[in-house]
């Protein structure tokens, strides 16, 4: 079971539905949820040195900070370099996997319709993070059928 | 025998025949003499000579009025005005064409001024000098002037000045021909005008065309922040309506009666619906929006793994049967693999009930273009409904699920390629699509 996991989200119910996967796979304690850009930089930076989270899960759409920003800052710091990092959104467009990738993004999660199949998919996602796959690896875990 | 002497009478005949011999000769060489006299005073103008045809006139003419004559009308028959002057500047000559370029009479300017004729114009300031330089150096200048005549007209001059010299080598005058080049500058100056025109009128026409690309990039760019937002925006409190819903039925389930249970279930169908439709706009939309590079396509390699990455054609107990070799389009993938995938979703999704679908694909070529053929066992399409299915959310049967943009999506990709699709089918007999495209050119594949 990872350390910490921090989700960036500003939506209300895609909050509720992470939150509810964490816990019906019991690992509802491990999971944080931060809703604005700049708060969970601030975070991210507090913990640095003493307890960066073993997962980073960013929405792409975030007020006041992108997901993409932030993925940019974290992959610039190397106290993170053992984070892994999943971009989450509801877009299919492979321009954003691209940028995703091309920033270091480890995943990219497409947000199911059926906030039911989340469980399945993050369980596959802690379990990858479990094993160690080091942060340079690129295998993306789809939520939804990629184009 | 002795020899003969002439006798007297004889030798006195004989000397009175010389002797008239002798006279007449004196006299024809007189008239000789005389004649050649003549002929070296040029008193003779003419000779009658024997030819063989029969006497002819040959005329005498000195060299120099020779010359004059052939140069007199050498002079009267040219275009160009000529015109000789004496040191003095006073017209010592005018041929015809100066009498018609200047509206003169020869007879009546000559020991005029040049002056009189036309006031000259350089056009340059420096031609002046130039000119007379020329002039005094070698003799000759040629260039452009300007003649305003005595009769209000401007022309426009192509000139040529020599200087005229006696046989002692001392400048007598100054010999002038003068080409009226008026027409030909104006037919000029209207070439260059129009040349401006033109110019401006391109000029006018790219700003429009620059104008118009720059709007339609706006246009499309403000489609493409438009699906991003629908895709975010759109699909998020749809994604909260069917999760909740889902929720509700599976964690309430004992506390629900079941009108409860049914109302849901209609919920997230509609809302299930609803993210198809989107989902389906979006893909037309970017089928209509996006750049579509073309190249060419092996279709056989290409239906296979389009079989492959679509599962859902190869398990369940749909029969696909290929009729290889196909051949090479020349295409677009991801457009291709719309087509191909709503087609053959299709043919799945309209078996008759309770029958396993059966799914024939084969190509025919002709004139450049391949034809590719899906033919499916399904329930037919009637003819009044074989364009109206492609249009964008008609639906046949609803019940069959769907949104009604999948054909939509098959028609646009493929007029995107340079293509076009149509049906051929029978109710209760199946449905064969037809996909056309271009074959992938030679040296391409």
């Amino acid at each position: 079971m990872p350390a910490s996991v921090l989700y960036v989200e500003d939506d209300a119910n895609d909050a509720f539905f992470m939150q509810r996967a964490f816990n019906r796979l019991n690992h509802g304690d491990a999971l944080r949820i931060v809703s604005d850009g700049l708060e969970a930089l601030r975070v991210l930076e507090s913990r640095s040195e003493s307890d960066p989270p073993a997962l980073l899960l960013l929405d792409v759409k975030l007020p006041s900070c992108g997901g993409i920003d932030i993925l940019q800052w974290v992959r610039s710091r190397p106290a993170f370099a053992a984070t892994a990092v999943a971009i989450m959104t509801s877009s299919t467009q492979t321009t954003d996997v691209e940028l995703a990738a091309r920033h270091g993004a480890n995943a990219y999660l497409v947000k199911p319709s059926n906030a039911g199949t989340l469980e399945g998919v993050i369980s596959a996602l802690l379990d990858l993070c479990e094993s160690g796959a080091p942060a340079a690896s690129r295998l993306p875990v789809a939520g939804n059928r990629l184009p | 025998m002795l020899p003969s002497v002439d006798s007297p009478d004889l030798l006195r005949s004989q000397n009175s025949a010389l002797r008239a011999e002798i006279a007449e000769l004196r006299a024809r060489l007189a008239e000789t003499e005389e004649t050649l006299h003549a002929i070296r005073h040029g008193e003779v103008d003419a000779v009658v000579v024997d030819a063989p045809s029969g006497p002819q006139v040959y005329m005498l003419e000195s060299a120099e009025g020779a010359s004059n004559r052939l140069r007199g009308e050498a002079l009267a028959h040219i275009d160009d005005a000529v015109i000789a002057s004496d040191n003095d500047h006073r017209i010592t000559f005018l041929n015809r064409a100066a009498e018609r370029q200047y509206s003169v009479i020869a007879t009546e300017m000559l020991g005029r001024l040049v002056d009189e004729l036309y006031r000259q114009k350089w056009t340059q300031p420096a031609d002046e000098g130039n000119a007379n330089a020329a002039l005094a150096r070698g003799g000759f200048w040629q260039g452009e002037v300007e003649h305003h005549t005595n009769h209000g007209s401007t022309l426009c001059i192509d000139a040529s000045f020599a200087v005229l010299r006696n046989p002692a080598g001392d400048p007598v005058g100054l010999l002038a021909v003068l080409r009226d080049i008026t027409a030909r500058k104006l037919a000029e100056q209207t070439l260059r005008q129009a040349k401006r025109h033109v110019e401006e009128a391109n000029e006018k026409l790219e700003e429009k065309v620059a104008e118009r690309t720059a709007r339609l990039q706006e246009t499309i760019a403000e489609l493409e922040s438009f699906s991003y937002s629908i895709s975010h925006d759109m699909r998020a409190p749809l994604r909260a309506i069917q999760s909740f819903s889902t929720f509700l039925r599976d964690e309430c389930h004992d506390h629900l009666p079941e009108d409860g249970k049914d109302y849901l279930r209609r919920i997230i169908a509609a809302a299930e619906r609803m993210d198809r439709l989107i989902q389906d706009v979006l893909v037309y939309s970017r089928v209509a929006r996006i750049d579509l590079p073309l190249a060419a396509v092996e279709l056989d390699g290409f239906v296979q793994s389009l079989l492959e990455s679509y599962p859902q054609f190869s398990t369940g107990d749909a029969k696909i049967e290929i009729a290889a070799p196909l051949g090479a389009v020349r295409a677009n993938d991801t457009a291709l693999t719309q087509c191909l995938a709503n087609l053959l979703g299709n043919a799945i999704k309209f078996a008759p009930p309770g029958v396993p679908p059966e799914i024939r694909i084969w190509t025919e070529a002709q004139a450049g273009r391949v034809r590719l053929f899906v033919r499916d066992n399904g329930i037919g399409i009637p003819a009044k409904a074989h364009e109206t299915i492609f249009g964008m959310f008609n639906q046949l049967d609803p019940r069959h699920g769907g949104t009604g943009i999948g054909l939509t999506v098959v028609r646009k990709a493929a007029e995107r390629m340079g293509g076009r699709v149509s049906v051929d089918s029978t109710p209760g007999a199946g449905s064969t699509f037809c996909l056309e495209l271009d074959a992938a050119g030679k040296g391409e594949a």
